[in-house]
This record gives structure tokens, C-alpha cells and sequence, in this order.
């Protein structure tokens, strides 16, 4: 290890002897919004030495002195050109106008050849405008959704937001919104995601060959940026769809200083029951009213102000929240009255507050305050009185976690060869798993019982530290490397635990349309996600690493190579082998919310690894666009206390395919076709049973029955069918006076395809039952989501 | 959890769910002998032996699986004893006492399943030290009832492995016309539940927190037709309790069982639990167990409990 830092230091300090060199640095902006263009190119047209913009839209290259034919592009906008004599570092804040169809082609060229030569790999990103043409559950654009057609991303379960990716848990995705850790992104039981894509305005997942900067979990980052709000003018966009409605209002505080942007969305079908609820309580009589509602929303909000070229701060948060509830209440108005109340409530909360700042034209550096917090509630009271009789129950569970963090991350760009970043952050975490507040209260005859308990396992604090250094350098014109270390520390109890997690990725290019990949990547996570289920239940409960529970670790190679099809189309394929340890699981048959057990009772841990193929075929330019992925892949889990040998992963999935393509028309109409095909998820079945140790004669003289019992041999034993599923969507857009409307039209699942949810044994009890016979037991699978179509109506300003 | 899954489902077969019956055969590789039995030093020899039957297939009295055409070969400490008889309800049986500390092995064959064979080591029984019980009366709704509570106390052996189970029984009678027995239903107090992996009914623990030293397990005992008993006729009460040392696997086997009968068909998601089988080749339990027991006299009269001498 000592010898793998010397070689990095001494990598590092190459620059040093570097001489008669300038710097151009500055920011690149949409000329439109003001919005700050991610991953922007900026190159020597003449040398092609180049660089990309950060997250905030920051670049810096240095170059020798002399006469420079600088360009500057990114997709989707047309690209400039200046050419300046450079003597001297120079600031240069570039404004890019946002492309027709036609100047796309050499920027979106420009795209597939920036990706060739970036050091690294197994990285997607989703450009928001393309998201929003692909149909959907629901017509309710999602970037989780997408994300799970991505080769290596596997869904879960029918209709949810799950993302296992390169056969690992949904804990072990580290989701990012503005660099704050969003713990849940489930609303509605993970059908639909908390993330907004009228507020968003880049999502890159990156699934192996993690750089340096990313730590804390084992499997994939998804780094989601919002949007910063139009500097210019103002713009806004209102949806109504099936299930819900949202708006987004953006614009300048003061014009080319300060923005802001806000997004609201909520689901409107509780609303338009409650007459229909009213109605049948009026029918009913008004001595018995039912009231039951669901609702889920989540607002955006964000400003932004520049202070001077070098100094902007923002302000982001987000909250978003589920609730389901339910009541009835009885009163005879006479001598008897009784209520009956359910709530099930979750949600998040983000907010972060970031300063950037401009130390020279070689270093950037943002600062960030952030909180993070996750809450789940469910309750129950219920009271009932007469004249000489009065109870009353109330039963809470509550659970959550909560960040405050700070961080400081820098880039540092000394020569055009050499992107240094590094930084440090620190987290403070509460882990609340889980209080129970009882109380049950009766007064009888003059006799009065009561009880009022609060027990449960009390909060968990710990502390986690990361650090990390960087270097993306070239070596020459054909190699690229990032190389960098990744430390992390944390503290729970009096527990310590610490980890240095070495990354390296690297490009040859062996071709001016061929590059290979390759690339290494530890990673280690100290919280875990305690889940038994395969749907994105609220219960779901974080918790820290403890004395027994030890950091989840993972170890992951990934090989690969990248083909340019005439600029048109990019072509990549990856294999990957991922080793994980300590993965945890709850005992078979352990119950949730048992609060009188410590929770590392409850579970067992274990080792897993991964491996496979990706193939993705993508076509970013022209009227049809799209990608077909294909993923080959193994996934085994060995939990000795489970089973004493190997066995599939619940999200095993031997083969994936997706085929994601939209077609543009014209100006007017266009059109989203999605179809996904994967191999059956193994699940658990008994295949047999057999006698339960007992008095068998008793049994047989008393019952007339004997006590059977399920065998399962193994654990994931049968596969379930295969899933596919066909999703089409029209768009028709028309420009109106003020803005431009969009009538959106798709089907979800249009051939009707049963794609199996769950599977149980159940007695057979259809229309051909024979009541004399003896009952007869069969596979029954329950199937969800068959030809949902879907509409919404849209104006953006 | 129950909460949640009473409300997710609903909500999720209703959105636009459908059940299809699938025609998969679920198919095992081989059907397999099934042994189950349990030795203990007060019993003579019984162990049943019986088949798996196919998930779907008929389980009515009509197709009953007991194999009673097998050879059951018995061994103590390696060495071969005899083989076991057939009785009825595949019952094999032998008037043998097994011993403390043996080590005992069974094979089984019959035509058309793989042998099967077994092993076990009788444990040594663990002494009851004493009993301390107390009883109040309660009323409830005008009807009166007993809470019964009890402190047992034993000495855990040092430098092994143990596995207990706590099961009570009582026997009520006036002399005349009532006569009957069942067996008691024990309860931890919820504090202490969790150094439990069986709270109630039978009591089920090991020794992982309290190796080697003298243990009290505190516990209240009740039976429904006792505790209304409490508020008529003078009565007297035997309670016997016992205090059995279990082998390793038979203790597994009771735990994973347990856990088996509490989470069944509960919910579609969860995973279901594999019962623990030390018999090889096959599944069942071929255990052992040996027991100390402590009896109390106790005379109830209407709306107490009178502490009566112990035999």
C-alpha cells in the first residue's frame, strides 16, 4: 500500500515540472437558463488536449502559451469557438446555445468521442429530455425506472422502484440528490420514485470503477443533480396526469445573479374519493362514518445567488412524504360511541446548503452543509364508551434515520494532464430503530386498568468520516488513468472501525473509434438496510454496523471496451466479477418490529459475489433514438445460518434485455416504445412435506388430521416465469400563445402479459372444484399491472 | 409488520392484480424417509418412521404416510443392539431404556427410499434446585381468576453446551366426580423474553447467557378450566413441573419448529423457514432428552389458593 502511494504522489507532482503554461478557467452556462452545463467538453481544437466541467459547470485547462482555437460543447447545445492568444491565466464564463436538430449531430458525435477517451467505465448518464419521451407506469416519469433498463441494473419486482445492481441490494446504492443521501426513495410502496423530473436536471449512475470521490456503499452511485433555475427569464410547467398533478416554477431573483426553482407534485385520488366516501356515509346513516384516504407528494425547492464570479451559494431541499389513514367512528347518539384510527406515514427530507468557490483558475473548491433525514410511522387508537364502560388503546411505532453532514470537496486542475480532486467530509448519523409507545386504558364497573409503556430500542449515534484524493492523468495519448484512495472512518459506541479503499480505472485507446477499459474498485459500507421484503415497505430500517455486525465490504474488477459506429452509434461491452462480504439478512422466519430483541438477533451475515456481461448499443442522434441492453449475469448468496450451500440471489436474473426507443416525428409528435424481457426471479417453494415430531395415534383419534409440515430444501429453488412486458407512449405537442402543451398517451404492459408478482400454494378452489373429492393444493401466482393505460396533459411556459 | 402487509395487499390486488393457478408439479427429486423420535432414560424405545409426500398431494386420513415395512437397526456407542419392531402408525419399538450419556444410532431401509441413519447423545439431566411459588386471585368481568407465578431454580453445568425446555402439567381433583388433567401453558415476563427463543407454552433456552451458574426462570403458569376452577368447589391441585436437558439438535429441531408454526402463511414476501433435520439422507428428528421434575400439592378453595406440602 506504502508503495501504491509513493507511485501516486510521485504521479501527482508531475506537474510541477511543467513550464510556460497558462490556464483558461471559468463556467459554462446554458445561454437560455443560466443553468450550469455538467460534463461540458473543452478542448484545443488544434492539440486536442481537453477537459469537461464539473458538477457546478466549472472547468479549468491548461495549455501552453500561444495562439489557441478553443472549442467549447455539449450535447445538445451549439458549440463555440474562440480563439484567443493566451499569455496569461484567463477566466473565460461561456454561455451555449441550445442546438437545433441538425448542429446536434457533431455535438452528439462529440459526446460518443468524449466518452472514448474518459478513463472511466461502467458509468450511464440519462439526458432528462429523453427520460421524459420514454413511456411509464402511470405516465409518471421516473429516473429510477429508467435506470432499471440500463444494462447491470436489475428492477425487482413488478412495477417498483428497486435497483439491484450488479447483483447487489437496494441499501447498497448510494442515491444522491444535490450530494445529499436520500435513504428512501419509495412512494407508494416503491411503484413510483420521490424524484421529480421537472426538478432535475442530470443523473449519472455509476456501477463499478467508482472514482475516489464516491464511498460509503457497496454497489452503484447515483448522483442526481437538480436543476439550479433559470438566471433569465421565467418558466414554469404544469402536468396533470392519472394519479397526479405537479408544477414547476423557475426563474431569476435577479437576473444573472440569483435563481430560484420550485416543483410541487401530489397525488389527487384521495381527494376525488372523499365525496364518493361521503356519499356511502350518508347512505350509511350518520351514526357510522368510514373515512380511509392514500396520498403521497414531495415539493423541490432551490435558490441559488452569485456573489461575484468566484462565490455562489445554494440552497436545495426536499421533502416529500406518504401517508395512508383511516377511520371510523360509531355513535348511536344515545349511550354507546366508538372510533377507530390507522395512520401509516413516511417520507424524507433533504436540505443542503453549498458554497462554491473559485480560489485561482486551477482550484475549485464546494463546501456543503446538509441534512438528510428519513421517518416512518404507524399507528393505531381506538376508543369505545357507554354508560358505565370506557376503553381506549393507542399503539405508535415510529423509526427513521437522520444526517447532518459537512463536507469540503476540491478540484484542482494544475495542467491538462492532471484533474486532481480531493476532500473530506464528516457525518453525524441518528439512528432511531424503532420505539413502540403503548398505552390501553379501561374502566369497568368503577374498575379502571391502564397501561402506558414506551419500549423499544433507543437512538444509535455515530460518526463517519471520509477522505479522498484523486488524479485523472494521461499517460500519453492512448492511456488514462484515475487513480485515487478513498479513506473512511466511523464510530459507533465504543466501536471503531476504519478502511482504506484503493480505486483505479483506466482507458487505452487503441483506436481512434476503440478504447478498452478496465478497472478496480474497494468499497465498504457501514450502515445496513434490514429488509424482508421484496416490495419497498416503509418498514424497511437502516442501522449501523455494531461489535458483531461488522462494515459491509465489496471488491469488484470490471473489463471492457467501447466501439464508435460512425459517430452514430456507441457500442460497449463490460464483464465484471464483484465479491461482497458481510452481507446481512434477516433469519429465516424473524419477525419485523419485535422490539424486544436487539436487531442483531434478528439477523445473519454473509458473503456474495456477482458476475456477468453488459452489452449496450446506444443511438443518441437522428429521429429514432434509443439503446438495446443486454445483461448476462450470476448472482449467489452463502449464508451458512440460511444454508450450508451456495444459492441464487433473490434478483438473480441469468438474462436482461431492454430495448428503450423513441422516435421523433416532427415538432409535433413523438413517439416512446419500451420492452423488457428478463429470466424469472427465483423464489422459495416447498416441494414437499412430511411429519412434525408428535403423538401421531392422538393426532389421528382426536383431529383425524396429522401435523404436516412444508419442506423447503433449498433456498431460491424455483424460478418463477419469465418477464416481459411492452410499453408504448405518444406524445403530441402543439405550440400555443404562451408556451407549448403536450397531450401524453401510453399503455403499460400492452399485451396484457401476467408477469408473476408472488407465488403461493393454495387449496384449488375454481370452478370445476369437486366438493367430494379430497382438497387438492396447487401453485397459484398473483399477477399485477396488466394494460394500464395511461394520459396526461402538460403546458410548460 | 402485520399492519403494513394487510394494508399493501389489498391496495395491490386491487390496483389490477389476477391469480392464475399454475400447472408446475413442483416435483422433489426422490420422496425420502422420514424418521422422528426422541429417547429419553424414562421412556422405552419409539420411533416413528414415515415418508415425504409431494406439497400437493392428498393429506386426508386416507393416504396416510407411515412406512411400517422398514429395518430399523439400533446401535449404542457403536455398537449393534437389535432391531426395532413394527407396530402400527409406523411406531418401531423396542423395551429398551436408553441411557444417560450413550451415544445412540439408528439406520433405516425399506424398499424403494435411500437409508437413512441418525445419532444422538442422551444428555445428562440438569436437578431442579427448588421452587418458589406464589399465587393471587384477580376478577375480571365478576369472574374471579388465579395468577399463578413460580421461581425455578437450577445449576448449569460448566464447560458445555446446554439446551433446556420447561413444560408443566397439573392434575385437579375433589376426591369424586372431577377428575382431570392437561397440560399448563407457561409465560415469561415480557422483560425477560428475550433470553428466550421460546416464551410461552413450553419454555425454550440455552445456557449462551448463563453458563455455569445457578439460573432462577421466572415464569406464570395457567390453564383456562383452572383458573375458573379457582372461584367454585375445594379442590385439590397437583402441579408437576419439568425441567428437560435437551440434545443440541433436538433443541434446533424445537426452535426451528416453533419458528415454522409462528410465521406459516403468514406473508408472500417473507422467507420461509427450513426445519432443522439431523437425520441424514432424509428429514425428521432423532433426538434426546432427560428430565428432573418437581411436583407441588396445592388445595384451591373458592377465590384462593392454599399452599399445600410438598410430596
Amino acid at each position: 500500500m506504502r508503495r501504491g502511494l509513493l507511485i501516486l504522489i510521485f504521479t501527482l507532482s508531475v506537474f510541477v515540472l511543467h513550464a510556460q503554461k497558462h490556464t483558461i478557467s471559468g463556467f459554462i452556462y446554458d445561454q437560455s437558463s443560466g443553468e450550469p452545463l455538467l460534463g461540458a467538453n473543452i478542448y484545443d481544437a488544434d492539440t486536442y488536449q481537453g477537459t469537461t466541467s464539473n458538477s457546478y459547470g466549472f472547468y479549468s485547462l491548461t495549455l501552453k502559451s500561444g495562439l489557441k482555437n478553443i472549442v467549447f460543447s455539449f450535447v445538445g447545445y451549439g458549440q463555440q469557438k474562440l480563439t484567443i492568444n493566451l499569455t496569461k491565466d484567463t477566466l473565460i464564463n461561456i454561455e451555449l446555445k441550445p442546438s437545433v436538430e441538425l448542429e446536434e449531430v457533431e455535438i452528439k458525435a462529440t459526446a460518443i468521442r468524449q466518452k472514448l477517451e474518459s478513463s472511466q467505465m461502467s458509468v450511464n448518464e440519462l439526458p432528462m429530455k429523453d427520460i421524459k419521451k420514454i413511456p411509464v407506469f402511470f405516465g409518471e416519469s421516473d429516473i429510477i425506472k429508467t435506470i432499471q433498463l440500463l444494462p447491470g441494473v436489475q428492477s425487482g419486482s413488478d412495477g417498483t422502484s428497486g435497483l439491484y445492481v450488479r447483483g447487489g441490494g437496494p441499501e447498497e446504492n448510494l442515491i444522491l440528490l444535490d450530494g445529499v443521501p436520500v435513504y428512501n426513495v419509495n412512494h407508494l410502496f416503491g411503484f413510483f420514485s420521490v424524484f421529480n423530473t421537472d426538478a432535475l436536471n442530470s443523473v449519472t449512475l455509476v456501477k463499478g470503477g467508482f472514482p475516489a470521490r464516491y464511498g460509503g456503499r457497496l454497489s452503484s452511485v447515483l448522483d442526481i443533480r437538480m436543476k439550479e433555475g433559470n438566471m433569465k427569464e421565467y418558466h414554469g410547467n404544469v402536468s396533470v396526469g392519472l394519479i397526479s398533478a405537479k408544477v414547476m416554477v423557475e426563474g431569476p431573483i435577479k437576473k444573472d445573479k440569483s435563481s430560484f426553482i420550485f416543483t410541487a407534485r401530489r397525488t389527487y385520488l384521495d381527494l376525488l374519493s372523499m365525496p364518493v366516501q361521503a356519499y356511502v356515509n350518508k347512505r350509511n346513516g350518520y351514526d357510522d362514518q368510514s373515512y380511509g384516504g392514500y396520498h403521497f407528494y414531495d415539493l423541490n425547492g432551490k435558490i441559488n445567488y452569485k456573489f461575484s464570479e468566484k462565490d455562489r451559494i445554494y440552497l436545495s431541499a426536499y421533502m416529500g412524504n406518504d401517508k395512508a389513514f383511516g377511520r371510523n367512528t360509531y355513535d348511536n347518539n344515545k349511550d354507546y360511541s366508538s372510533s377507530d384510527r390507522f395512520k401509516l406515514y413516511w417520507g424524507n427530507i433533504t436540505s443542503a446548503l453549498r458554497w462554491n468557490h473559485l480560489f485561482n483558475e486551477k482550484l475549485f473548491a464546494n463546501t456543503r452543509f446538509s441534512y438528510s433525514r428519513y421517518g416512518f410511522n404507524v399507528g393505531e387508537e381506538y376508543e369505545t364508551r357507554d354508560t358505565s364502560y370506557y376503553e381506549h388503546f393507542k399503539y405508535d411505532y415510529g423509526s427513521g434515520i437522520d444526517d447532518l453532514a459537512l463536507s469540503t470537496d476540491f478540484d484542482y486542475v494544475p495542467v491538462s494532464s492532471h484533474y486532481i480532486r480531493f476532500g473530506a467530509s464528516y457525518i453525524y448519523h441518528t439512528f432511531r430503530p424503532g420505539v413502540n409507545v403503548y398505552s390501553y386504558k379501561e374502566k369497568d364497573s368503577g374498575i379502571t386498568s391502564n397501561v402506558d409503556t414506551t419500549y423499544g430500542n433507543g437512538n444509535i449515534y455515530a460518526s463517519e468520516i471520509d477522505t479522498y484524493i484523486e488524479d485523472d492523468f494521461s499517460l500519453g495519448r492512448l492511456i488514462k488513468i484515475n487513480a485515487g484512495l478513498h479513506f473512511s472512518a466511523f464510530a459507533v459506541k465504543d466501536k471503531f472501525y476504519t478502511s482504506l479503499q484503493p480505486r483505479l480505472s483506466m482507458r487505452v485507446r487503441a483506436s481512434r473509434r476503440l478504447s478498452f477499459k478496465a478497472s478496480y474498485a474497494s468499497m465498504q459500507q457501514y450502515i445496513h438496510l434490514l429488509t424482508n421484503s421484496s416490495i419497498g415497505l416503509p418498514t424497511d430500517l437502516w442501522l449501523p454496523v455494531t461489535d458483531t455486525i461488522k462494515p459491509m465490504r465489496s471488491q469488484q474488477v470490471a473489463l471492457g471496451g467501447m466501439y464508435n459506429f460512425n459517430d452514430v452509434v456507441e457500442v460497449s461491452l463490460e464483464g465484471y466479477y464483484k465479491w461482497m462480504r458481510n452481507l446481512i439478512e434477516y433469519k429465516p422466519g424473524a419477525s419485523y418490529l419485535v422490539s424486544n430483541q436487539s436487531w442483531q438477533d434478528l439477523v445473519t451475515t454473509g458473503i456474495g459475489w456477482s458476475y456477468g456481461l453488459e452489452l449496450l448499443i446506444k443511438k443518441d442522434m437522428g429521429k429514432l433514438t434509443g439503446w438495446i441492453g443486454y445483461t448476462l449475469a450470476w448472482s449467489w448468496r452463502q449464508f451458512d445460518y440460511v444454508s450450508p450451500e451456495k444459492y441464487p440471489y433473490r434478483y438473480d436474473r441469468r438474462h436482461d434485455l431492454s430495448i428503450v426507443l423513441t422516435y421523433h416525428l416532427n415538432d409535433k409528435i413523438d413517439f416512446g416504445a419500451t420492452w423488457v424481457y428478463g429470466t424469472g426471479y427465483p423464489v422459495t417453494l416447498p416441494y414437499d412435506k412430511y411429519l412434525a415430531l408428535a403423538d401421531y395415534k392422538t393426532y389421528l383419534k382426536y383431529w383425524g388430521t396429522l401435523p404436516y409440515v412444508d419442506n423447503v430444501e433449498k433456498r431460491n429453488n424455483y424460478r418463477m416465469a419469465d418477464y416481459h412486458r411492452l410499453d408504448l407512449g405518444v406524445n403530441f405537442h402543439k405550440k400555443k400563445k404562451h408556451g407549448e402543451r403536450t397531450w401524453s398517451f401510453g399503455i403499460y404492459n400492452a399485451y396484457f402479459r401476467q408477469n408473476p408478482f408472488f407465488l403461493y400454494i393454495d387449496y384449488d378452489y375454481d370452478e370445476n372444484y369437486d366438493a367430494t373429492a379430497p382438497p387438492k393444493k396447487v401453485l397459484k401466482q398473483v399477477s399485477l399491472f396488466r394494460g394500464i393505460p395511461y394520459f396526461s396533459y402538460s403546458f410548460k411556459w | 409488520m402485520k399492519y403494513i402487509t394487510l394494508l399493501v395487499l389489498p391496495l395491490l390486488l386491487t390496483v389490477s392484480s389476477c391469480v392464475k393457478v399454475l400447472n408446475d408439479e413442483l416435483k422433489s427429486e426422490k420422496i425420502k424417509l422420514v424418521v422422528n423420535g426422541v429417547l429419553t432414560p424414562d421412556s422405552t424405545l419409539a420411533v416413528n418412521i414415515s415418508r415425504t409426500f409431494n406439497i400437493f398431494d392428498d393429506e386426508s386420513v386416507q393416504n396416510l404416510p407411515f412406512v411400517d415395512d422398514a429395518t430399523v437397526k439400533f446401535y449404542q456407542n457403536g455398537e449393534y443392539l437389535f432391531d426395532l419392531e413394527s407396530q402400527d402408525t409406523g411406531y418401531y419399538v423396542k423395551n429398551f431404556y436408553p441411557q444417560t450419556g450413550k451415544k445412540y444410532f439408528i439406520t433405516v431401509s425399506a424398499t424403494g427410499y435411500d437409508d437413512v441413519s441418525a445419532e444422538t447423545v442422551v444428555p445428562d439431566a440438569v436437578k431442579i434446585e427448588k421452587i418458589d411459588t406464589s399465587s393471587t386471585v384477580y376478577e375480571e368481568f365478576g369472574t374471579k381468576y388465579l395468577n399463578l407465578k413460580a421461581d425455578l431454580t437450577y445449576n448449569d453445568p460448566e464447560n458445555e453446551d446446554n439446551f433446556y425446555m420447561l413444560t408443566g402439567k397439573y392434575h385437579l381433583t375433589n376426591g369424586s366426580d372431577i377428575n382431570y388433567e392437561d397440560v399448563l401453558d407457561l409465560m415469561v415476563p415480557e422483560g425477560e423474553a428475550e433470553l428466550f427463543d421460546k416464551s410461552y407454552g413450553a419454555l425454550l433456552w440455552t445456557d449462551k447467557f448463563t453458563n455455569g451458574q445457578e439460573v432462577t426462570v421466572h415464569f406464570t403458569y395457567y390453564q383456562w378450566y383452572l383458573m375458573k376452577a379457582a372461584g367454585k368447589d375445594n379442590l385439590n391441585v397437583t402441579f408437576t413441573f419439568y425441567l428437560k436437558s435437551l440434545s443440541k439438535d433436538y433443541y434446533i429441531y424445537l426452535k426451528s419448529l416453533n419458528l415454522y408454526n409462528e410465521n406459516f402463511g403468514d406473508d408472500p414476501f417473507m422467507e420461509p423457514v427450513i426445519i432443522h433435520s439431523n437425520v441424514k439422507n432424509g428429514y425428521g428428528i432423532f433426538g434426546a432428552f432427560n428430565t428432573d421434575s418437581i411436583v407441588i400439592v396445592r388445595e384451591l378453595i373458592p377465590g384462593n389458593l392454599k399452599e399445600g406440602g410438598r410430596p
